[in-house]
């Protein structure tokens, strides 16, 4: 939005009319000699459109125009940007996503598991403007990717760069809650939240789920684990980047309901089973749903002054008035 | 008085030129007037003439000047405005290039910074803050968080090899810390860069014109000595020139002073000894922690009073080409 920081000095416009008046259109004004031209009765000549008379005009146009924008720059235009700044703190949430290899089935569009969980947990998180957002990827090892942060482009960015087996291939779940719990665990603020997506069972790390799980529950972060996926044999495809090969088949592996409900009991969180796209979407807004506080927040307006740049026009304007009239046209003050 | 951009007062060095443009109009306009105008006027014309481009040419002149000061951003007087802002958003902004590694400051400008890092995010615990590297260019290392774990993971790591690009781009550096800032943050936000200054390009006038606009402060580190040292590599001896000389690395703490006075902040020695509790009170009197409420100061932009006084030489200057004196021109 524009606004004006000294709009009282847009009535300086009223002068330029009168000014354009008396230095054009008034009969007797100075700065001029008059020559008897009349032919006869109504009758005046006309000087034709020479090149000089066309410059003269546009030194016109020129000097009227710096005026104008003299003003208006005086009146101080400026671009006001509100932006809504958070005074209470949301929800810490950290996002625990599976990259081992099964997450490259076929069986949850669009594309794989891990692909419909990326496209979910970013509508996910555009929706959580005041929470601080964080990021664990993990298969056989667990590694924080992004801490919670308010910067939530830079949770998405990370997100999208996620590749599958990059912490080799297994399914090491409890090192992972025990990660992100870690660096929950020293954050200010009262609700603090572990969303886990997987699609196996544990079966890597020195960490169990339930010893994670515990920890978790300790520092008072409740764990809300989602299960991906289907129970039958689906088609996958995925490129393993330690030996750059692609590989394709066919797999059955699926994660133990009872396991992961248990873990989610344990902490205060809940259980969901999410077998397609639109499942996984509905699990993440129940969270959302679950997962609310209270938000205190104010627009702050950044305000941007934008009078230089018309100064800078207005002289540029000025002086070639200045320089056609006197330097090229010679033309008497 | 201070000018947000002095490098547009330049521009002041081209008035003679103006006003040589006008004489010279005004000497040819004289000529075109002795030969047109008849004998018995011609006197009287010409002294008209001559007084009204006299005037016209001072207060075009003056008007020109006053619009060029108005351009460079006058600014004087100061009014107190409370500040709403608790707590603080700090991007720790620290070059990686390999003359940190020179053991002028001891245990090295890059372990002395990690030293001074680790005592403000200690000191500040509830500060939520974000770690940028750079060199050639720059990277968000650890993005605006309050996670102590992670920040000090990311402090303990910062090393040349983070970055492959050589060199130390200032502008690219100072670019990617002023977006480090998330939206929607209600603290007070710094960036604290620590750097000898780079031995190529300094800032150019497009970061300093955007540290000047920004409502960041860059409260700058110099790290390193005017002597300097040498650059210890891992093998063992120092980095050599092809020559076989050994390179040796001043700081440039002028550089580290001009980011920080463009921008409005502070500038700091590592290689003081007191250096830490100066910048630990000033960052807890910046950020509101030493009072209850916070007054900051805001410079007030007085450059519409120099437009206003141009707009009116301007305005009398039509006038007085308008206005026919005597009764001849």
């Amino acid at each position: 939005m524009w606004v004006l920081d000294r709009p009282v000095l847009l009535l300086l416009l009223s002068i330029l009319p009168v000014l354009f008046y008396l230095r054009h259109l008034r009969r007797f004004r100075g700065g001029r000699i008059d020559f008897p031209f009349t032919i006869g009765a109504g009758m005046r000549f006309r000087a034709p459109l020479t090149p000089m008379i066309a410059l003269l005009r546009l030194s016109h146009v020129l000097f009227w125009g710096g005026m104008l924008l003299l003003v208006i720059a005086m009146a101080g235009p400026t671009r006001t940007v509100r932006e809504r700044v958070f005074l209470s703190r949301g929800v810490d949430i950290m996002i625990v996503l599976d990259q081992s290899a099964t997450m490259a089935a076929r069986d949850v569009q669009p594309g794989n598991r891990l692909d419909a969980a990326r496209t979910v947990i970013r509508r996910f998180i555009e929706q959580r403007e005041s929470d601080h957002i964080g990021l664990v990827g993990f298969s056989r090892e667990a590694a924080l990717r992004v801490p919670a942060t308010l910067d939530h482009q830079r949770v998405i960015d990370t997100l999208d760069q996620l590749q599958l087996m990059e912490y080799g291939d297994g399914t090491a779940i409890g090192m992972a809650i025990a990660l992100a719990s870690l660096h929950l665990q020293s954050q200010g603020t009262e609700q603090r939240v572990i969303i886990l997506l997987t699609d196996g069972i544990n079966n890597a790390g020195e960490i169990s789920p339930e010893a994670a799980v515990e920890l978790a529950a300790r520092a008072g972060i409740r764990v809300y684990t989602i299960g991906i996926g289907s129970e039958t044999e689906v088609e996958i495809e995925f490129l393993n980047i330690e030996d750059g090969l692609t590989y394709r088949g066919t797999v059955r592996e699926s994660y133990d309901p009872q396991r992961l409900a248990a873990l989610a009991e344990r902490s205060g969180g809940r259980f969901f089973e999410a077998g397609s796209g639109g499942t996984l979407e509905a699990v993440l807004n129940a969270i959302g749903t679950a997962e609310t506080t209270e938000r205190r927040v104010r627009i702050r307006v950044r305000r941007d002054q934008q009078h230089r740049v018309l100064l800078i026009v207005a002289l540029i304007l000025l002086v070639g008035d200045l320089l056609i009239r006197r330097l090229i046209l010679g033309v008497a003050p | 008085m201070i000018f947000l951009y002095p490098e547009a007062l330049w521009l002041l060095l081209s008035l003679p030129l103006l006003g040589a443009v006008v004489l010279f109009g005004t000497i040819r306009a004289r000529r075109t007037v002795a030969m047109m105008v008849g004998s018995y006027r011609r006197a009287d014309v010409l002294a008209v003439l001559t007084i009204k481009s006299f005037i016209v040419t001072i207060l075009q002149t003056a008007a020109f000047g006053l619009l060029i000061l108005a351009v460079a951003g006058p600014r004087w007087g100061e009014v107190s405005v409370e500040d709403e802002r608790r707590g603080l958003d700090l991007v720790l902004l620290v070059d990686v290039s390999n003359s940190m590694l020179v053991e002028d400051v001891l245990p090295s400008r890059l372990g002395r910074s990690r030293e001074v890092i680790r005592a403000v995010l200690s000191r500040f615990s509830d500060t939520h803050a974000s770690l940028v590297a750079f060199k050639g260019a720059a990277t968000v290392i650890v993005p605006m968080t309050d996670d102590p774990i992670a920040l000090d993971l990311a402090v303990a790591n910062l090393s040349p090899a983070l970055l492959t690009t050589a060199g130390t781009d200032l502008n690219a550096a100072l670019q990617m810390a002023m977006q480090a800032f998330p939206s929607g943050s209600p603290r007070h936000r710094i960036v604290l860069m620590f750097s000898d200054g780079g031995h190529e390009e300094g800032v150019s006038g497009t970061t300093a014109s955007m540290l000047r606009q920004s409502d960041v402060p860059v409260w700058t580190v110099t790290a390193g000595t005017g002597p300097g040292g040498t650059i210890p590599v891992s093998q063992g001896g120092v980095m050599r020139t092809a020559e076989g000389d050994p390179v040796v690395v001043r700081a440039r703490p002028e550089r580290m002073a001009a980011i920080a006075e463009y921008s409005g902040g502070r500038n700091y020695d590592l290689s003081e000894s007191t250096m830490v509790q100066r910048l630990m009170g000033d960052l807890e009197q910046a950020t509101g922690r030493a009072s209850m409420i916070l007054f900051r100061q805001v410079t007030q932009d007085r450059y519409h009073l120099f437009v206003l006084i141009a707009f009116a030489m301007m305005v009398l200057s039509v006038l007085i080409q308008t206005i026919r004196w005597r009764g001849v021109i």
